[in-house]
């Protein structure tokens, strides 16, 4: 296992919420369940639980170790935002107009997109423009590579074309990045009681799903995020 | 039925779509008063500049194209009809409306049963397909939007599609774009001198000619300025009027109070016939589901009109399709020029998915009384 720099080149904006998505680990282990046909949209903790072995497996990245709790060794994403904006995303329901109609059946041929089960919606999404986004990691380079082509885009709203992805390109560096970055700040969400407490380190606090899936709640706890790895154009000096 | 068709037999295929526009095209973004506007994204330009540029949204030709398209022929040759509910889930995308399952069984079933909502996905509502759990069905299809060929996105189109670009102007955007990733290879440490002299140069010496030759995104940009006069007012047609109305629009008796006319004028901001468009599909699905999409582009092209007012016969379109599936690339199929035309690539995945259609058919016909079937579609 070597260290290494997963980088995906972004050809259209990408829709996120916050700087520590996308993860790659998280995207890694979707690739790798996706390529065995064993990917759930909303997998129960059971679910999870029993896809463990396989994962651990078949997973291209190391596995660290902080105080006993066991993670991916890989970093936060890395980028600059170039641009920042906002686009908007609808929907809308027109039985009869576009489509053809149902069979109304006892209900009353009636649509209301105002309000209830069938309203229609637009609703902003707010759009990153960034070039490249960089992690640190340790695994193997033809592994992660190859459970990464598959993959085109990232971030939300993928389906309507935000996020695309033109190269994935995981090459080995000297250096291991996954935790600590070059000045020593913080690369990655880690427990708060795994922090040093023999330097002065920049983070943010926030609980947060720090293993695969994130979403989880037996992987979240309160922790320490990394504050540098989203740069703005404007924070050069 | 259907027990030999494997829904994890997938292949990663790139469409690379080509818009030209046949009439003005109206995509309306943002309404400022009676002037409607472009919809426009922003990225980085060539140049480094934060620029604004027309794109028709990937929403718009995801679920205007094929979704409303592709479904309604699906179900039109299965001669199904479905709930509003059910109609809700195919064509709006559903909605989760209650505790989410995770029902792997039921998606398998989906995904083998309704390869439409396979590509496009959608929410399935608690109480549809006959389970009670809300469920997602992720689709296998993404598609970008189409971004028009000009200066604005012409490194995008390029990296993409470098074919569409003007012969004139691809030495001068790779000599930028190599310098810019020269630049950028190691974003933890300084660019050296030479890279960043390099840089400057490929700019110095390429962009007016770039300007000059792709040409900026509101150089495709024409005004139709439209009227609609109140029909109050036309002679002619006042006497449909009730004979008092008449009365006081012609002075007699009672002055007629004031009210606001409907007389209207409005503008509207519109693409000229003959831009071209690029937008990047990206799809892993079955052949039958690559077939569904080729079918859904045949629909679409019995009527080639995108984005709105329509009714004015803006928003005529060609479409030409090119495909990359690994080392395979080529032509994939033309429309909306007359005659449609398809590769053997598309030809094939749409005979695959006409079999699957027609061994539907037979099914539905040999057992209208099916519960799996039926209930699945709460038909």
């Amino acid at each position: 296992m070597l260290n290494l720099r997963i980088t995906a080149y972004l050809s259209t904006p990408l829709a996120a919420y916050d700087n520590w998505s996308p993860s790659i680990d998280s995207l890694l282990e979707w690739m790798l369940l996706d390529k065995l046909g064993l990917v759930s949209p909303n997998p129960t903790p059971q679910q999870v639980e029993d896809s463990r072995t396989i994962v651990a497996a078949n997973m291209p990245i190391t596995k660290g170790d902080l105080k006993g709790q066991w993670y991916w060794q890989v970093s936060s994403p890395c980028y600059t935002i170039l641009a920042e904006n906002q686009d908007r995303f609808r929907k809308r329901w027109e039985p009869g107009i576009d489509t053809p109609n149902p069979n109304w059946g006892k209900r009353k041929a009636k649509v209301d997109t105002s309000q209830g089960a069938e309203k229609s919606y637009d609703l902003p999404l707010p759009l990153r423009t960034i070039d490249r986004i960089d992690w640190y990691a340790i695994g193997d380079v033809e592994g992660v590579q190859s459970l990464l082509e598959p993959c085109t885009s990232l971030g939300k709203k993928r389906s309507i074309g935000n996020g695309q992805i033109s190269r994935w390109q995981t090459i080995p560096i000297e250096y291991d990045w996954h935790l600590w970055g070059k000045n020593g700040e913080l690369m990655r969400p880690i427990p708060l009681e795994c922090m040093p407490v023999d330097r002065p380190i920049d983070f943010a606090p926030l609980r947060w799903g720090w293993r695969p899936p994130s979403w989880l709640h037996t992987n979240k706890t309160n922790c320490a995020m990394p504050i540098h790895n989203v740069r703005r154009l404007t924070d050069a000096p | 039925m259907f027990d030999n068709y494997n829904i994890f037999d997938r292949k990663k295929t790139r469409l690379h779509c080509v818009i030209t526009t046949q009439s003005p095209l109206s995509h309306i973004g943002t309404v400022t008063g009676n002037v409607s506007n472009l919809k426009t994204l922003e990225r980085i330009d060539i140049n480094g500049d934060r620029r604004s540029v027309f794109a028709y949204s990937g929403n718009a030709l995801r679920n205007g194209v094929i979704r409303r398209r592709g479904v309604s022929k699906a179900l039109e040759v299965l001669g199904l009809e479905v709930n509003p509910d059910v109609h809700h889930t195919l064509f709006a995308g559903g909605r989760i409306d209650g505790s989410t399952g995770s029902d792997m069984e039921l998606d398998a079933q989906i995904r083998k049963l309704m390869p439409w909502l396979s590509v496009l996905g959608t929410a399935k509502p608690a109480k549809v397909f006959g389970t009670k759990d809300a469920q997602m069905v992720q689709g296998r299809l993404n598609v970008g939007s189409a971004y028009l060929v000009c200066f604005e996105s012409c490194d995008y189109v390029y990296e993409q599609f470098p074919g569409l670009i003007h012969p004139d102007a691809i030495e001068g955007i790779q000599a930028i774009l190599r310098a810019k990733a020269d630049l950028t290879e190691d974003p933890f440490n300084v660019p050296d001198k030479g890279s960043i002299a390099a840089y400057r140069d490929a700019k110095q010496n390429y962009i007016p000619l770039l300007r000059k030759v792709m040409k900026s995104w509101t150089e495709y940009v024409m005004v139709d300025q439209t009227t609609r006069r109140d029909s109050t007012h036309d002679t002619e047609l006042q006497k449909f009027l009730p004979a008092k109305e008449q009365k006081l629009l012609a002075g007699d008796g009672e002055a007629k109070k004031k009210e606001k006319s409907d007389q209207m004028i409005a503008s509207d901001r519109l693409i000229v016939p003959g831009a071209k468009l690029y937008s990047r599909w990206d799809v892993n699905c079955t052949d039958v589901e690559l077939g569904f999409i080729v079918d859904a582009l045949l629909a679409f092209s019995e009527s080639p009109y995108i984005a709105g007012k329509g009714n004015r016969g803006n928003g005529l379109v060609s479409m030409q399709f090119w495909f990359e599936q690994g080392i395979d690339r080529g032509e994939f199929m033309v429309l909306g020029k007359g005659v449609d035309t398809l590769s053997p690539t598309a030809n094939a995945a749409h005979a695959k998915y006409s079999e699957y259609l027609s061994v539907w058919s037979d099914y539905l016909s040999q057992a209208k009384e099916s519960q799996e079937l039926r209930g699945l579609l709460s038909a």
